[in-house]
């Protein structure tokens, strides 16, 4: 049973999810509370109370000394007890950070693994997903632990009200009758501290940007060793820190002076019953034991309650925007079979038809696709070429489901895209991406993902790795096809960059789908090494149909047909050589190119 | 690049200097540095604990005078009045106590929180300059990030606030009160140091456990986090949706999440048990030291108030005792490994050398220069010669490994050789400083940087020493082809903090922008424009052509076709120059250069 699902989330939901991890624990850190605050106070009272006046009485001589001892040994006990007993909790919630751990760290990545590709691309929805994943466990521990100390915090202003209601019931309902304001006060100061916070994260992401992402990076060093940035770079993160550090200060200066009035009123208030408590004393109606003890009671509760009560309030009203983000978070869209293998046997391609597809981006403003109609048949080699931000890429993303609102129809052997099963639309296509992956793992398994749904033996992949030209980086590797690749294990060897694109290439080769679409799929490689896949391709993908995604018109002249696309519409479509002699945008863009080989 | 193996032996032999980070190394210089970035308020906040570990003694003394009063009143019939006095001078003490304590905990934030910023500044400085190639190294890098952590989480500020405290608060506390007992009772002192002894040693106990655990779980959380990176993350995401590898992906990602929070679980409950002993430790110390009080109290050396008194003191001192050693010490201890990795790194050498000004008539000389990456078992360059005049433009090309990237970051000075010298502008890159050395070179990089600053920002970042200047960034924005001529300069350009997103080739362009900014008199341009249109890249390479005229140039290009622009070519292969010559000398020798122009001006053949 998932303990995240879709619903509305509050604060209370940190003590309702830690419960569905382990009710025991939470029952248990909720009585232990209750005891830690009951016996510094209540028990510690009572012991002093009767070990005080038994001793009285042994000056007095009332009794023998040995009357005593069972009083002492009561007394040492009951802070033995409160001593053994702090170290409990601790305990309990690391055991209660595991379980949580393990049930809801798997279950968010579930949840993220499903979302809809728009949330992923769109910057608010991708914030929110890494705020939620960031700190789920961390908050939902920090708000138990809050929620405890004001269950512990109640229970130890309740002891402080029995103990006195006995003797001067007066003072005891005053106590109560002030904790309200003092109450009051703790939720408006921590809800304050936490807007402080808020306010100073803007700074705060300013500043770690210039720190995690200019300052420190390995990407950057080229830029930033010779334009020699880095003095004025790290004067802004000066500046943006003291502006955070500046929010944060005041805040904390405000929360200071109230915790610490709190603490000071609270124990004020408590002095102000001891002081009832003076005159029962002296008319012999309270024993001298019993004073004492309360006393000391009353510093152990100012002392527990006063400082972290404020604390407290502000943890809990972090989890309550947190658990807002949650369920922010828990109701974004998801794809269905988003996880899914896919189908092992892939149904062959019989026709491939986008017939009037318009689509637009759910955060864009206008069409990217406008009425794009065009047909392809198996077996063949097609090539889209254009320029940058015509809409190309946008075509792999609707063939490969990422996006599915669009207007018109893509029809596969005439049925339409979107009503197939995930697993068996997941096996039509295979892609080799611009931003190919980089996985750090074997790179047998990195080749072997490219078809998961089969099981490839281990000589396939050799044969693989050689097709696409791997055999060098491959020769290099200290364990073969078994040696993970990056920076990732100590054993690891990383690959240059035009080697990562032919583990990407070779991925798509082993895919058993009948259609690839190769997205600029050669912009790191070398002339010889580009050469090789384009003489290779006829061969790696006979029998495939391709869609080429290019801006490299070379290698377009594979194609059996080119579209050149245009500002979201097809211009222009045909052969290599059909274009060339319509002498159109193909034919100029052609021309541009081929003079540098001239 | 070449393969670069990164493998466990490669430490940095820094054994040898271990003893020079040894703890009270580390504690001093800590406390050293936090005075001198926080100043005066790092001597107030040390003056306001002191109070207030006075003040707690103090709370006895009142509390005491409190009980023994009540107790004569009781017994002899004392006034209200004479009540009220020693329970006005506790109210006065327990309201100061709130005040001091308030005080401490406001200038302890203010100057933790306040150095950590300091700190991450120097940090920054100093990464700024060690040696450009130690960021090819994972080691290096691993170290840098944890380092960073340690400051960002103020390990090193809470871990020097935990060593002062020990001194200005807790010592004082014990002190105070150890006189005070010590006149109740000589022996009662000597019971609760005794008492502790066993509880200290405990600790080194748990310091190692939790060491051990970081260094398990450390390169587990690495494995984790990609595996996590892989399904979910914004770079994965896509590819392994459509492979289907959510269930490779996630079965790893069980696997190393049950290691990690079991590896944690095993941590904690050892230490539960070291805790746990702790406490019963000082429990029958207490309880020692109690009945001595119990005995005093019998004989009539001191009275009952006095005994309640100061078992609650007592009480109060043994928690304070096992907070002191179960949290802070233990926080500290924790923190030690991180605290030697920054000091580490602080210490590390810098790139210096001599000021003075690179005259491009010298042009730049390399001579028999060789280099391997830190960690790497093979060189990247190899004994290369090059001479680049002033006013020429050299291309250099080959096959993806063979180097050209680490030549061009020597040519540059980016990188220091192992071996032969790099002369640039009549200057030896290896003793020149890297503002004299870099201020008339400049560059556009295969790796250009997206910076999440404004449009404007983004250009003028590669001359921060003169303000910028709108009409240069506009004309390089022009000169690049940035086609977005409307977009104002103060665009803010990442949608994270609250702008818009550029393009990938948008983002090119803006890196070509910046390079030609920086004023220069040698240009290096490294795969200037790998995600640029065709046509758009004809025209960027004409303008090249001009912007590099009177200059020392180099690009580094796998389209052969733009090399032609250059006046001479360096062919590499597996890190050596193989072959060097103009286009024409060069296709002519029907070497490695000749087959890959064959190759690819194949594919712009008309047929």
């Amino acid at each position: 049973m998932p303990i995240l699902k879709p619903r509305r989330y509050n604060w209370k939901d940190v003590a309702g999810i830690s419960i569905s991890a382990s009710p025991a624990i939470v029952i248990s850190l909720l009585l232990l509370a209750v005891v830690e605050a009951l016996v510094p106070t209540f028990a510690i009272a009572l012991a002093t109370s009767w070990f005080v006046d038994t001793a009285l009485s042994v000056f007095a001589q009332q009794v023998e000394v040995a009357a005593a001892y069972l009083p002492l040994a009561t007394l040492i006990l009951a802070i033995g007890l409160a001593n053994t007993i702090n170290s409990i909790p601790g305990f309990l919630q690391a055991r209660l950070r595991y379980l949580l751990t393990r049930k809801l760290e798997p279950e968010l990545l579930q949840v993220r693994a499903n979302l809809a590709y728009q949330h992923i691309e769109d910057s608010d929805s991708w914030d929110l997903v890494e705020r939620v994943s960031d700190e789920l466990v961390d908050k939902i521990l920090g708000g138990l632990n809050a929620l405890i100390i004001l269950v512990r915090n109640t229970a130890a202003v309740a002891a402080m009200f029995a103990l006195l209601v006995a003797q001067v019931w007066w003072a005891a309902v005053a106590i109560l009758v002030l904790c309200v304001p003092l109450f009051w006060l703790a939720v408006r100061a921590g809800r304050e501290n936490y807007a402080a916070e808020v306010e100073a994260l803007k700074y705060e992401r300013r500043y770690s940007y210039y720190s995690e992402e200019v300052l420190t990076t390995r990407d950057g060093v080229e830029e930033r060793t010779l334009f020699g940035y880095a003095p004025e770079i790290t004067g802004r993160y000066s500046q943006a820190f003291a502006k955070a550090h500046q929010v944060q200060l005041r805040a904390e200066l405000k929360t200071t002076i109230t915790r610490k009035a709190a603490g000071a009123f609270l124990a004020i208030i408590g002095l102000l019953a001891i002081l009832a408590l003076i005159n029962p004393v002296l008319s012999g109606q309270l024993s001298t034991g019993m004073f004492m003890g309360i006393v000391a009671a009353v510093f152990a509760v100012v002392e527990m309650v006063g400082g972290t009560l404020q604390s407290a309030v502000a943890k809990l009203s972090e989890a309550q925007f947190f658990l807002g983000d949650l369920t922010e978070f828990l109701a974004l869209d998801s794809t269905a079979g988003a996880t899914e293998m896919p189908a092992a046997q892939p149904i062959p391609l019989e026709r491939l038809t986008f017939r009037n597809v318009s689509f637009q981006y759910p955060i864009g403003e206008h069409n990217v696709l406008n009425n794009v109609t065009f047909d392809l048949e198996p077996g063949k080699h097609y090539a889209f070429v254009g320029p940058n931000g015509a809409g190309k890429t946008t075509i792999a993303k609707l063939l490969t489901r990422l996006y599915d609102g669009y207007q018109g129809e893509i029809l596969v052997n005439g049925i339409e895209l979107r009503d197939y099963p995930g697993a068996t639309a997941k096996a039509m296509v295979s892609v080799v991406h611009q931003d190919f992956a980089r996985y750090q793992v074997s790179l047998a398994d990195n080749i072997a993902l490219g078809n998961v749904s089969n099981l490839l033996s281990p000589e396939k992949l050799l044969q693989v790795a050689n097709k696409v030209s791997l055999g060098d980086a491959l020769a290099q590797l200290p364990a073969g096809l078994d040696t993970p690749l990056g920076k990732l294990n100590e054993e690891g060897t990383d690959l240059a960059g035009g080697q990562w694109q032919k583990v990407a290439i070779a991925r798509s080769f082993v895919s058993s789908a009948p259609v690839v679409i190769l997205d600029e799929p050669t912009a790191a490689l070398d002339p010889i090494a580009e050469s090789e896949v384009y003489l290779e391709f006829e061969n790696l993908m006979h029998g495939k149909t391709t869609i080429m995604i290019s801006h490299r018109l070379g290698s377009t002249k594979l194609a059996d047909k080119i579209f050149v696309i245009g500002q979201g519409t097809i211009v222009e479509q045909g052969s290599h050589a059909e274009l060339m002699a319509q002498n159109g945008i193909y034919a100029q863009m052609f021309a541009t190119q081929s003079k540098w080989y001239k | 690049m070449s393969v670069t193996v990164i493998g466990g032996e490669s430490t940095r032999a820094r054994q040898a200097k271990e003893h020079k980070y040894g703890l009270t190394h580390l504690i001093l210089r800590a406390c050293l540095d936090y005075f001198r970035a926080a100043k005066g308020w790092a001597a107030v906040e040390q003056g306001v604990a002191v109070l207030q570990a006075l003040s707690w003694t103090a709370a006895i003394i009142a509390t005491q005078r409190l009980f023994d009063t009540i107790t004569i009143a009781a017994n002899h019939g004392l006034g209200f009045q004479r009540v009220v006095a020693p329970l006005g001078v506790l109210a006065v003490v327990v309201v100061l106590q709130q005040i001091l304590s308030g005080a401490e905990s406001y200038i302890f934030t203010y100057n933790s929180y306040g150095n950590s910023g300091k700190f991450m500044a120097d940090f920054q400085r100093k990464l700024n300059r060690v040696p450009a190639a130690l960021y090819e190294d994972a080691e290096f890098l691993d170290e840098v990030e944890q380092s960073r952590e340690c400051l960002e989480y103020e390990s090193l500020g809470v871990f020097t606030a935990i060593c002062l405290n020990f001194l200005t608060s807790y010592a004082v506390f014990f002190a105070a009160l150890g006189v005070f007992l010590f006149r109740l009772s000589p022996l009662l002192p000597l019971v609760i140091i005794a008492a502790f002894i066993p509880a200290a040693l405990s600790l080194f106990a748990k310091a190692r456990v939790f060491a051990e655990l970081e260094e398990d779980n450390a390169p587990l959380r690495r494995r984790y986090e990609f595996y996590q990176d892989a399904i979910a993350s914004r770079e994965f995401f896509k590819e392994t949706r459509l492979l289907g590898g959510f269930n490779y992906f996630y079965r790893l990602f069980i696997q190393t999440l049950g290691l990690i929070t079991e590896n944690r679980w095993q941590a904690e409950r050892k230490t539960f048990w070291v805790r746990l002993a702790l406490n019963v430790v000082s429990f029958l110390g207490l309880g020692a030291a109690t009945l001595l009080l119990f005995q005093a109290t019998m004989s009539g050396s001191i009275s009952v108030g006095a005994f309640v008194a100061v078992f609650a003191g007592l009480t109060q001192m043994f928690s304070l005792m096992s907070e002191i050693v179960t949290e802070r010490f233990s926080e500290a201890s924790e923190y030690v490994g991180q605290i030697k990795q920054y000091y580490q790194l602080m210490d590390m050498p810098e790139v210096g050398g001599r000021h003075g000004k690179p005259d491009f008539i010298h042009g730049i000389r390399a001579q028999n220069v060789s280099f391997t990456y830190p960690g790497a078992e093979t060189p990247a360059v190899i004994n290369a010669t090059l001479e680049i005049e002033d006013g020429e433009t050299v291309a250099i090309v080959g096959e993806n490994g063979a180097g050209k990237s680490t030549l061009v970051r020597l040519l540059s000075g980016l990188y220091q050789p192992d071996k032969g010298s790099v002369m640039i502008g009549g200057l030896d890159s290896a003793d020149t400083h890297p503002e004299t050395l870099y201020r008339e070179t400049s560059g556009v990089f295969q790796k250009y940087q997206r910076y999440k600053m404004t449009l404007g920002e983004n250009v003028a970042i590669s001359n921060t020493l003169n303000p910028p200047d709108a009409h240069g960034i506009t004309k390089a924005l022009t000169d690049a082809h940035f086609n977005k001529g409307g977009t104002p300069l103060d665009t803010m350009l990442s949608p994270e903090f609250g702008g818009i997103d550029l393009s990938g080739g948008q983002w090119q362009r803006l890196a070509i922008a910046r390079g030609l900014y920086r004023a220069n008199q040698f240009i290096v341009l490294d795969e200037p424009t790998a995600a640029i249109d065709p046509l758009e890249e004809a025209h960027i390479y004409q303008q090249f052509e001009q912007l590099a005229q009177g200059k020392c140039a180099i690009i580094v290009t796998h389209r052969l076709g733009s090399v032609k622009l250059a006046d001479r070519i360096v062919v590499m292969d597996s890190g050596e120059i193989k072959d060097i010559g103009t286009h024409a000398e060069l296709l002519s020798r029907q070497g490695k250069y000749a087959q890959m122009w064959a190759a690819q001006a194949a594919w712009y053949e008309n047929r």
